[in-house]
């Protein structure tokens, strides 16, 4: 049989980040029958936006930094290149997101009436407020399939931080200007963004927004995401403008700690013994 | 066609020192080769950059004149066994085995689980649970089921019990003769492995300090032992490696393009000299306690 090795890269992914996957997984659900017992439905609303829709993002960047090392080690002793690696860890993430993203909105939100990622939503095309006048009864409708996508990304691009950083900070060898190329690349994108906004082009719009989404789905900023949600301000363009903002602090503090870190250290990957 | 792995000028510093400076290399298929070098040499710092495993300051590592970084094609054609290749504790060696088997076209499962069965390797075994010795055998094992192109073993008998460094040696000689593939071996034990390698390639303070036949090599020097005046006398106008002097005796290594030379003074005796003990000399002895 031959070895395809960006198959057995992700067998090698599956293998080293299964566990603290399935374990963030039984977090998440223990987390949401925790909240249907101690909430009474009336409150349900106020739980919308706060503490409960941001323990997938917080779960997620944990199992990404979590699961780097272990990952990193399997793929050096099986001599991966950086970018297969890169790849499959992309390709589980993906998967994974996938699979929070399907919990919290056909399950938490079709069966509890519990919609997780208010402030997520708003930072992309629609808020969701639009997404509660298209109606989401049908969870296979095409606006709900659209709302998956898009926090499938997202979740995506949380996980791939928490992977990203634990990586720069591990020291080890990797292509580090895939990144950099990233961090330069995604202000540009937000810039081209606005002006098609403030110029009323909404294709334009749509194309720089998925530009963004795939970019953001390997690359290490995401986490400027984060920040930006902690941020509640209801207009849009603030949002962008602060998202801008915040990427390039992003982008001066991701290309300072490469500086600082990114020579290899391969003692580090040495065992306990 | 026998491929070619060329590492070309390359350097590497940690921090101010300079582990590596401008080293270059070239190595065949079908070949083995001896890396040698004292500790702190550079040797395992040159193998991690062969693989990738850490950067470097300059220069490029080559397979057939196409660099291999961040090319899998060419990565999946070396294989490395040494204690930066970790599995998991908690993986059993058959899932070892399988990921291995998964990542490298040529390897071969049934010779695998043959050595394991060889070298009494319980394959449901956990990483974690292996003692010093296992630990190398197994890595050992994969690096020879591997069917690389290219494989590096960096002190592949460690921990490892004689009847069973024997055993690896035997089927090391096995293997080389009937594969084509480039064996490169970087170890302290060099007495042992003197008969297996063809080319000694000796690093020494960062700098690749000669690459020779190992026949070659040993043959152009040769130790002359006996009184220390009288071992003094005759070295007078000798290229002289080293010398080890114990009591009123002492031992001189001299280079030597004739051999071991068939007359002497009296007194003195002359014998052909070791690949280790030469390495010894060449790479300077123990600091006189005097």
């Amino acid at each position: 049989m031959k070895a395809n090795r960006f198959i057995g890269g992700i067998g090698i992914a599956f293998h080293s980040m299964a566990e603290v996957i399935s374990a963030s997984v039984i977090i998440r659900l223990v987390i949401e029958v925790i909240y249907m017992q101690i909430l009474p439905d009336i409150s349900r609303n106020d739980y919308i936006g706060d503490l409960g829709d941001k323990f997938t993002p917080l779960l997620l960047l944990t199992a990404g930094l979590l699961s780097c090392v272990r990952y990193n080690r399997l793929c050096a002793s099986v001599n991966l290149s950086p970018f297969k690696r890169f790849s499959a860890v992309c390709f589980l993430g993906l998967v994974t997101a996938a699979a929070f993203a399907f919990f919290d909105i056909f399950i938490v939100k079709e069966f509890y009436f519990i919609v997780s990622p208010r402030e997520i939503a708003y930072l992309w095309t629609e808020s969701i407020g639009d997404y509660w006048k298209y109606g989401f009864d049908n969870m296979f409708s095409p606006e709900g399939a659209y709302f998956f996508v898009k926090l499938m990304l997202f979740y995506h691009v949380v996980f791939l931080t928490g992977y990203c950083t634990a990586h720069i900070l591990s020291g080890e060898r990797s292509s580090w200007r895939l990144f950099v190329i990233y961090i330069e690349v995604i202000p540009a994108l937000v810039l081209a963004l606005i002006i098609a906004g403030a110029v009323g082009h909404y294709t334009a719009m749509t194309a720089m927004e998925y530009l963004i989404q795939i970019c953001f789905a390997t690359s290490p900023i995401g986490i400027v995401f984060l920040l930006a949600i902690a941020f509640d301000t209801p207009n849009r363009i603030c949002d962008l403008t602060l998202l801008i903002a915040l990427t390039y602090a992003g982008n001066v503090c991701y290309t300072a700690l490469f500086s600082m870190l990114i020579k290899p250290k391969i003692k580090r990957l040495r065992p306990k013994r | 066609m026998m491929s070619k792995l060329t590492v070309n000028e390359v350097s590497k510093s940690f921090g101010k020192t300079l582990v590596l400076d401008k080293v270059s290399l070239e190595l065949e298929q079908g070949r083995c080769y001896g890396l040698l070098g004292r500790n702190g040499a550079g040797k395992s710092t040159l193998i991690n950059i062969i693989m990738q495993r850490t950067g470097k300051k300059g220069g490029s590592v080559l397979i057939d004149g196409k660099k291999i970084d961040n090319n899998d094609k060419l990565m999946s054609r070396i294989f490395c066994m040494n204690d930066s290749a970790i599995y998991p504790d908690d993986f059993r060696l058959k899932t070892v085995f399988g990921i291995t088997a998964s990542m490298y076209p040529g390897f071969d499962a049934q010779y695998a689980y043959h050595l394991a069965e060889l070298f009494g390797l319980d394959l449901k075994k956990r990483v974690g649970k292996l003692s010093t010795g296992y630990t190398t055998i197994y890595k050992v094992i994969l690096a020879l089921a591997s069917n690389a192109d290219f494989i590096f073993l960096d002190e592949p008998v460690l921990g490892i019990d004689v009847n069973q460094r024997e055993l690896f040696y035997k089927e090391l000689a096995r293997k080389m003769s009937v594969s084509d593939s480039c064996f490169v071996i970087s170890t302290h034990i060099i007495e042992e492995i003197q008969n297996l390698i063809d080319t000694v390639i000796l690093i020494h303070d960062g700098k690749i300090m000669l690459t020779e036949e190992t026949e070659t090599l040993v043959s152009k020097y040769f130790s002359v032992s006996g009184r220390a005046e009288l071992v003094d006398e005759y070295i007078k106008d000798k290229t002289v490696v080293g010398t080890e002097a114990m009591s009123v005796f002492k031992t001189a290594v001299i280079a030597s393009d004739g051999g071991v030379p068939d007359a002497l003074p009296e007194g003195l005796s002359a014998d052909g000299i070791n690949l280790q003990k030469l390495f010894y000399f060449l790479t300077g002895g123990v600091p006189d306690e005097s």
